[in-house]
């Protein structure tokens, strides 16, 4: 339970932050966690907030454990077989997204459209490879490598991927989101991310199948716009949302479990 | 968008640097709307949001076509704009022009579009396959 307990105090301090930042940009403390509509400046103060109390819990949670956070991370990142399961996890959720983005495209419950200036276009199409890989490492270390790891010293491998999806899901709405409907998709796929690290007792696998779902994710974004119900087709932020978003998360949980021998 | 923004401005839909801007600019002179705020057309859905919001009570496109796009491409939910009393002109806005001439440049946008449609469909779909291939070779490798 010490990992809840370091996740909750980063979660206290970036809010204390985040408020202070605010404070500091003549704005209500009391906006709290949320980007919208602020500032650039505060936005990226805030965003710097956030990735500093996110590093700071990944290389506490060691430490308070007596162990190197590069040793201890290390252990989760074996340099053996088990890494390329990092590519597998990355290239089936490559092929689940663009299945799902193919099916939307041809009943036109998705639409393709250039939004940006070229020159904007490619910067933001270069940052996603980064976005996709830092994204996903980060939170794997952090829920995963930390919350299920330690979860799995005291509870039996079902209530620690259940209470980690739990947690992984709520933390996306720690700060206020424009839509807090996309919870479930965000559980279906903490159950698929947490069940795998159970399964193969290592991050390879999660962190491949994370950042395969954000590099399509952020890659098409500048592209696509919805025009399908959102209980369908979830939303540009989190395409997994949608009914057939979920229905894929679970098609390819089990099919990992199929690959990887799961015992749950 | 700031929060500072006062109630009902007025927007305008035109690149501000592109070939129609300065006629954008005579129309808005002419009718004292100088201090609109420019949104480029690509970015109209941020108009919607800020119609919806309450923050916009005209919009200015500049021309008819201009604003049939953004319906065609469900960028705006116009109904909400009528509901809401939302005023809509055009820069360029061919007074007098005849019912027939009405009805033909509704139908040459919307054929336009469709063909429009049909090539991002085609080139979309075209990429996601090229993707999904890829992956799927990679995993029975």
């Amino acid at each position: 339970m010490l990992a809840l307990g370091v996740l909750v105090a980063a979660g206290g301090l970036m809010w204390a932050g985040h408020a202070l930042a605010s404070s500091v940009a003549g704005r209500s403390s009391r906006s709290g966690m949320t980007s919208e509509r602020t500032s650039k400046g505060l936005k990226q103060t805030k965003r710097v907030i956030t990735n500093v109390s996110i590093t700071a819990a990944v290389a506490a949670y060691p430490l308070m454990r007596g162990a190197e956070p590069l040793t201890y991370y290390g252990g989760l990142l074996p340099l053996d077989g088990r890494a390329w399961a990092c590519l597998q996890g990355f290239f089936a959720a490559v092929l689940y997204m663009g299945l799902m983005f193919l099916g939307w495209v041809a009943t036109d419950n998705l639409r393709f459209r250039i939004r940006h200036r070229p020159g904007r276009l490619a910067s933001r199409l270069a940052a996603v490879p980064f976005s996709a890989a830092l994204g996903a490492l980060t939170e794997e270390l952090l829920f995963r490598g930390m919350v299920v790891a330690d979860l799995l010293d005291s509870l039996g491998a079902v209530p620690a991927v259940a209470i980690g999806a739990l947690v992984f899901a709520g933390a996306h709405y720690l700060r206020r989101v424009k839509r807090y409907w996309t919870f479930a998709g965000h559980l279906v796929l903490g159950g698929l991310l947490c069940a795998t690290f159970v399964w193969t007792r290592a991050l390879w696998l999660p962190i491949g199948l994370h950042a395969g779902g954000i590099l399509l994710t952020l890659g098409t974004r500048p592209f696509v716009r919805y025009t399908g119900p959102a209980w369908l087709v979830g939303a540009s932020v989190f395409p997994y949302a949608g009914a057939v978003g979920m229905l894929a998360l679970v098609l390819l949980t089990i099919s990992m479990w199929l690959t990887y021998g799961g015992s749950l | 968008m700031s929060q500072d923004r006062k109630p009902a401005e007025v927007a305008v839909v035109c690149e501000k640097d592109g070939e129609r801007a300065e006629a954008m600019q005579t129309h808005l002179q002419s009718e004292d709307l100088a201090g609109a705020r420019w949104y480029r057309p690509p970015d109209v859905d941020d108009v919607d949001e800020a119609v919806r919001a309450g923050w916009v009570g005209h919009v200015v496109f500049s021309d008819l076509t201009g604003l049939l796009d953004a319906i065609w491409d469900e960028d705006i939910q116009f109904d909400r704009w009528l509901s809401a009393g939302v005023a809509v002109s055009f820069a360029d806005s061919a007074g007098g022009a005849s019912d027939t001439a009405t009805a033909t440049a509704v139908y040459k946008s919307w054929q336009r579009w469709q063909r429009r449609q049909k090539r991002r469909r085609l080139v979309a779909g075209a990429i996601l396959s090229a993707i999904v291939l890829v992956a799927g070779f990679v995993l029975t490798l």
